[in-house]
């Protein structure tokens, strides 16, 4: 398959993965780094990788930082290096280099501090052009991502040897089974090991595990998936790249997210292998031994003729060996150790692999790929071979991230010399080299040991199997950090560009804790997390402070292990669907009629009906409030919530909700009731109407409809749960509308026919009823938001839209007019009734002149508090009206008050207003304000102050009800 | 986390509401001390770390009020009772 | 007189059938069935699971299951709480309910509060896996399970009828939403797949 790379076009196999096609097309430089601009090329070939960094796709479809060595290659296939400018091969930035000594360590807080205004301007753009990695694209996410939830008995984080055991001996036992593999071939190190089970290859028992696996109904296996993080209740999180790796599929996702909860977990991560701190330990060629295996066995590309493996462990030697056996040009293998066991001597010898022992690395040449090595010998002579390939083994790390994610902290391993699982999450076992079981036979038995632990606490019977026969390869270690005789830069954190260098400047300028070197150098701060450079980090500040490195600590591991897209933790909601939408039943009709909607919490209401001409939005509202008060209109009110309350102690429970008393309303009665919060404060309010002695209906306002359940089941369940009530939200059953206007009844009557009277006197105000009217129950209530002459009629959902329709058929001559909750608010300013805008969470009852509603003779949710003298202040801000003294002057609500000529200040502050309308009414503009003492401050002005849109303005206080205040109208 | 609803079985915590202390008691309201017991439960809360017995409620499940015996520092669930016992 | 259109609107008009059609996966409109809200009073269970053996011949149980009658199942939905629905269509169900359990239950209509869908076929299970955050294998939720949660962020109550056949009943509200959603999850299931450009 074809794919490009920085333009060119090459050739690579299925299977592959762009590191290694990129390999065996001989490219060695890969990137510039993010601080030095140094050429880097290849050094792992897992999801560890922090130097071969790439960009993928195109316009939207771009996406930096991606590791090359994980990306698996597909027809079509475009990158592009990163951090290098004009071209990967002539870079300027690499001057940066040269100004090394300048740019160390904490560089950014010592140079830049002084003098501020050159940071804006000089600063800033510089570094930003300069350092850095890859471009976001910048555009929106053009990808499509999907959610999933998975539950299981034993979770299995990592398909290598141990892994595979443990899915194996669990999924054998019947017990569900979730195998999760980052990788996109399972099998771990026996991809890229050469190591026999059972007499065959590893290779081959691990395809052989995976179909029987795969065969087995009760396990199912997730490869391309990374399992990201660990959350409390044994839930995880874990992305699978469903399409990455073929370009487009039509149909599906880029990428899922997967929740999975898990009753065990087996953690086979497999472990990291680390470098060593020397000189020039990041030129292209220097690579990760186990890589070089890994590419060699694996992908059959040669990352190099000439080889040379720096090690201090026996692992290191296989590198060495398969790289003669593969025919590669005889490798030499450095060994800082001074006696390695006899049989790898003896093997070395065998296959014409030279030996230097007791030797290290100090030092590595080549201008954009590695041309020769400096070794620091024995007896103090330094020779220099040539190599175009330097293979680093520096020991392992067993890959803890997801121990640690819910604060448990590693524990070091002196016989390891390694961080080793401390205590885990609860329900996690480690398994194999995550475990510190670095050696295969151990892996599989320490596998296959949790994988049938795992099934047995879940309650399933595991079968003893003969368990899979691997040799324990020699694992013999020997620690090494850092080469001490190296004078030439020694990398730690290869992505951001910290080196030995920088963590003594650190330990010198006294940033010795861990927390404190991890953020003035940088280190373990990049993409990658540090996987390879904290551990060698804290051994090297170990060692410069003379202390222990567990005494040196390490900081908190925290998801995501691997980078995971914004948009996989927004799957499919975004856009119109980032949160569910809720329409009412005649939601389609409302469209067509030119609605404006607006979003109350998840509805959608009507905002205003936009006609042919109208210009402007005031223009529709104030049509719909002149037909409102001058003939009727109908306003969708089906949000607002309602609550069957019912039972024997129905009404004695309304009594301890609401400040005002229900037990003492007759059925047929509405009542409008206010409810307070525990400490006082007005909670929401709404009308309640008794439709029998044991049956209330309760209305909320929109917005609080849920919170005001939860209320009455708190009142219910946990205050009073012996009283005898019952609570169902209706609000999605009936859908109501308001019928409102001097015209009001008579639209009514034309449209119920006589299913019920409708006089003043058979149904005045406060009256409801249920009846029956063409064969479907309909509800009726005489209440008013608006001051009007108004109803609200309730009816079946499903009928909801055809009554509408009625509603408008039968109203047409009286000149009815759909009205929206713009109009709705411009009605009830008019009239002085509060809203959202004053039930605020700061007003009491008594702050809205409401307080005489409060009944003395009962107890009720908020009256104690509700007593307090800071709530009883006369002082307190109280609702009152405004209006501008110039008639033509426009209000904004959230104007401050002040007393005319005082400056601003909080001092001085008087009050604010909460509403503001222009009534059509009255042809001026109106606010409701909440002003300190108001209601003993008729007649006085102020001035309504609002820094950010307009002038000052006089406004002189008023009642609220300025439309109507006998209440003529509503009792028509 | 997870929250073992007694009704539902185990949920996420995303399906409940916390409120907090289920130690809190609506103190008598004609009690003399009234107004400063209510002061207490309402503002004076302790904030353990450890087991703490809290009121969850389950929006999202059953409407179900619940008493949570939870470790605040590793959030796992000792157990979750109902706060008002089924109607017999 | 005005014009009434009294033919009953489901909660999912217009938004049925999915884009499919889809391998082992059919989504049905089960609009009309009769739908309330049964609350048990105060020391009223016994004498509700009596009335409900000698009215409707249904076993009342506790807990998240279905009470199932060859009239009416009972779907559990709190302690204290179930959800009616009859067999098939009937309008009459409220005020059924209402006269025969009067004094040992508080009822609700909620024939028009929620959508009431049938998913059924070999995929139906993994669909709706996709989208609930609760176990769905048939040892954690076999067949007569029922429970209420939250699927894409809209709350619902699902219960199992068969193997593969789950009863999903929604606010009507969130018909459109929830159909949005499922309409996701069910598209690897497609037969014609419209192809989409990427990259």
């Amino acid at each position: 398959m074809t794919f490009r790379f920085d333009g060119r076009t090459y050739n690579g196999f299925a299977g592959d993965t762009l590191a290694s096609a990129l390999l065996a097309n001989g490219v060695r430089l890969f990137g510039r780094s993010f601080k030095y601009h140094r050429p880097r090329g290849v050094l792992t070939a897992g999801s560890e990788e922090p130097n071969a960094l790439v960009e993928l796709g195109d316009g939207a479809w771009r996406e930096p930082n991606t590791r090359a060595t994980v990306t698996e290659l597909f027809e079509g296939l475009s990158a592009r290096s990163q951090n290098r400018w004009p071209t990967l091969g002539v870079d300027l930035g690499a001057v940066n280099g040269l100004l090394a000594p300048f740019i160390a360590a904490g560089f950014y807080y010592k140079t830049f501090m002084w003098p501020a205004a050159f940071w804006e301007k000089v600063y800033e753009p510089l570094i930003r052009h300069a350092a850095g990695l890859g471009r976001a694209s910048e555009h929106a996410d053009p990808d499509d991502y999907e959610k999933a939830h998975a539950f299981c008995d034993v979770l299995v984080v990592g398909g290598g040897p141990a892994g595979l055991a443990a899915a194996l001996a669990a999924g054998r036992s019947g017990a569900r089974v979730l195998l999760c593999d980052e990788d996109f071939r399972f099998g771990g190190r026996l991809n890229g090991d050469r190591c026999q089970i059972d007499d065959g290859p590893g290779g081959l028992w691990a395809e052989q595990a995976e179909a029987e696996l795969r065969a087995l109904p009760n396990v199912q296996l997730l490869g391309r998936t990374t399992v990201f993080g660990v959350y409390d209740g044994q839930t995880y999180g874990a992305l699978e790249r469903v399409t990455d790796h073929l370009g487009a599929v039509p149909g599906l996702p880029r990428q899922r997210l997967w929740k999975i909860v898990a009753r065990r977990t087996v953690l086979a991560a497999g472990a990291i292998e680390r470098s060593i701190a020397f000189g020039g330990n990041d030129r292209p060629g220097v690579m990760m031994a186990s890589a070089v295996r890994t590419y060699v066995n694996r992908f059959g590309v040669a990352p190099g003729r000439t080889g040379v493996v720096f090690t201090c462990n026996d692992n290191g030697w296989s590198t060495a060996f398969d790289l003669a056996e593969a025919g590669l040009a005889s490798p030499t293998i450095v060994d800082a150790r001074t006696a390695p066991a006899r049989h790898l001597l003896e093997r070395a010898a065998a296959l014409g692999v030279r030996v230097i022992l007791g030797a290290q690395v100090v030092d590595t040449a080549g201008a954009k790929a590695l041309r020769s090595v400096t070794v620091a010998l024995g007896d103090g002579h330094a020779t220099t071979l040539p190599a175009d390939l330097l293979a680093v083994a520096g020991g392992w790390n067993p890959t803890l991230a997801l121990s640690n994610h819910l604060g448990a902290r590693p524990v070091w391993r002196s016989d390891l010399e390694a961080f080793a699982p401390g205590p885990l999450p609860p329900g996690m076992t480690a398994a194999g080299a995550a475990n510190g079981a670095f050696t295969l036979a151990a892996a599989l038995r320490g596998g296959a040991a949790a994988g049938a632990e795992a099934a047995c606490a879940c309650g399933h019977k595991v079968v003893a199997h003969d368990a899979p026969r691997a040799d324990d390869e020699p694992s013999a270690s020997s620690a090494l950090w850092h080469v001490a005789a190296s004078r030439a830069k020694a990398f730690i954190d290869f992505q951001h560009d910290v080196t030995v260098d920088d963590i003594v400047l650190a330990e010198r300028e006294g940033y010795r804790s861990v927390e404190h070197l991890k953020r003035y150098t940088t280190l373990g701060m990049a993409t990658d997390q540090g996987k390879m450079a904290n551990v060698a980090g804290l051994a090297i500040m170990a060692a410069l402070t003379d202390r222990s490195i567990p005494e040196v600590g390490v900081t908190t591991a925290r998801p995501p292990y691997t980078p995971v897209a914004i948009g996989a933790f927004g799957g499919p909601h975004r856009g119109p669907a980032f949160r569910p939408t809720r329409l009412t039943a005649s939601h389609d009709w409302a469209r067509a009629q030119g609605a404006v909607f607006v979003e109350t919490g998840l509805w959608l209401r009507p905002q205003w009906y936009a006609r042919p001409g109208e210009t402007d939005w005031l223009q529709s509202v104030c049509r719909e409030v002149t037909a409102v008060r001058s003939a009727v209109g109908v306003c969708d009110v089906s949000t607002l919530g309602k609550i069957d309350v019912q039972g024997p102690d129905a009404a004695a429970f309304l009594d301890r909700v609401y400040i005002n008393t229900f037990s003492a309303l007759p059925v047929g009665k509405a009542r409008y009731g206010v409810m307070l919060r525990d400490d006082g404060i007005v909670f929401d309010d709404g009308t309640t109407a008794r439709l029998g002695p044991e049956h209330f209906v309760m209305t909320t306002t929109t917005a609080n409809a849920a919170r005001v359940m939860q209320h009455l089941e708190h009142a219910r369940q946990v205050s009073w749960p012996d009283l005898d009530v019952q609570l169902a939200s209706i609000t999605e059953q009936w859908a109501q509308y308001a019928v409102a206007g001097p015209r009001a009844r008579q639209l009514l009557e034309a449209m119920l026919d006589d299913a019920i009277a409708l006089s003043d006197e058979a149904f005045p105000y406060l009256a409801c009823g249920e009846f029956a009217w063409r064969g479907m129950t309909v509800r009726l209530f005489r209440v008013s938001f608006s001051g009007e002459l108004a109803y609200e009629l309730a009816v079946p959902a499903r009928h909801g839209r055809a009554v509408l329709q009625a509603l408008m058929q039968a109203g047409a001559p009286m000149g009815v007019t759909p009205y929206g909750t713009e109009a709705l608010a411009v009605l009830r300013i008019e009239k002085g009734h509060v809203a959202g805008p004053e039930l605020n969470g700061t007003t009491t009852a008594a702050d809205l002149g409401l307080g005489r509603m409060m009944a003395r003779k009962k107890d009720f949710i908020g009256r104690t508090l509700a007593g307090r003298p800071g709530l009883v202040d006369p002082a307190r801000p109280a609702l009152v009206g405004l209006t501008a003294v110039n008639p033509a002057a426009r209000l904004r609500s959230g104007a401050h008050l002040l007393k005319t000529g005082e400056k601003p200040s909080l001092e001085a502050d008087q009050g604010y207003l909460t509403s503001v309308a222009y009534s059509p009414t009255l042809e001026r503009w109106l606010a409701l304000a909440l002003v300190a003492g108001g209601r003993e401050r008729m007649g006085e002005r102020l001035t309504a102050h609002d820094p950010l849109r307009g002038p000052d303005i006089e406004v002189e206080i008023c009642s609220p009800v300025f439309v109507d205040p006998e209440g003529a109208r509503l009792h028509a | 986390m997870r929250i073992p609803c007694p009704f539902c079985g185990d949920r996420d915590v995303s399906e409940f509401a916390y409120l907090g202390d289920a130690g809190v008691v609506r103190p008598f309201p004609d009690a003399a001390d009234a107004g400063e017991r209510v002061f207490e439960s309402v503002y004076l809360r302790d904030n353990p770390r450890g087991r703490h017995a809290e009121l969850w409620y389950h929006a999202s499940g059953c409407r179900g009020w619940l008493r949570v015996d939870r470790d605040t520092a590793t959030h796992e669930v000792a157990s979750a009772v109902l706060t008002r016992a089924p109607s017999l | 007189m005005p014009e009434l259109d009294t033919t009953p609107r489901s909660a999912f008009d217009g938004l049925l059938p999915l884009a499919g059609p889809h391998d082992g996966l059919e989504v049905i409109d089960r609009d009309g069935c009769g739908l309330a809200t049964l609350v048990v009073r105060r020391d009223a269970r016994k004498a509700l699971r009596a009335a409900l053996i000698s009215q409707y011949g249904v076993e009342l149980r506790d807990g998240p299951v279905v009470s199932r009658g060859a009239r009416i199942s009972l779907i559990g939905t709190g302690a204290d709480s179930w959800l009616a629905v009859s067999a098939g269509p009937n309008a009459g169900l409220y005020a059924d309910l209402a006269a025969r359990l009067a004094g040992c239950a508080s009822l609700s209509d909620q024939s028009d509060g929620y959508g009431l869908l049938g998913v059924r076929g070999a995929n139906a299970a993994t669909v709706l896996q996709r989208l609930l955050p609760i176990d769905l294998h048939p040892d954690a939720f076999p067949v007569g399970a029922a429970a209420a949660t939250l699927a894409a962020h809209i709350p619902l109550l699902l219960w199992r009828s068969g193997e593969a056949e789950f009863e999903v009943a929604v606010f009507r509200s969130y018909a459109g939403s929830f159909i949005h959603a499922l309409d996701g999850a069910a598209r690897p299931f497609r037969r014609s797949a419209a192809p989409t450009a990427r990259g």
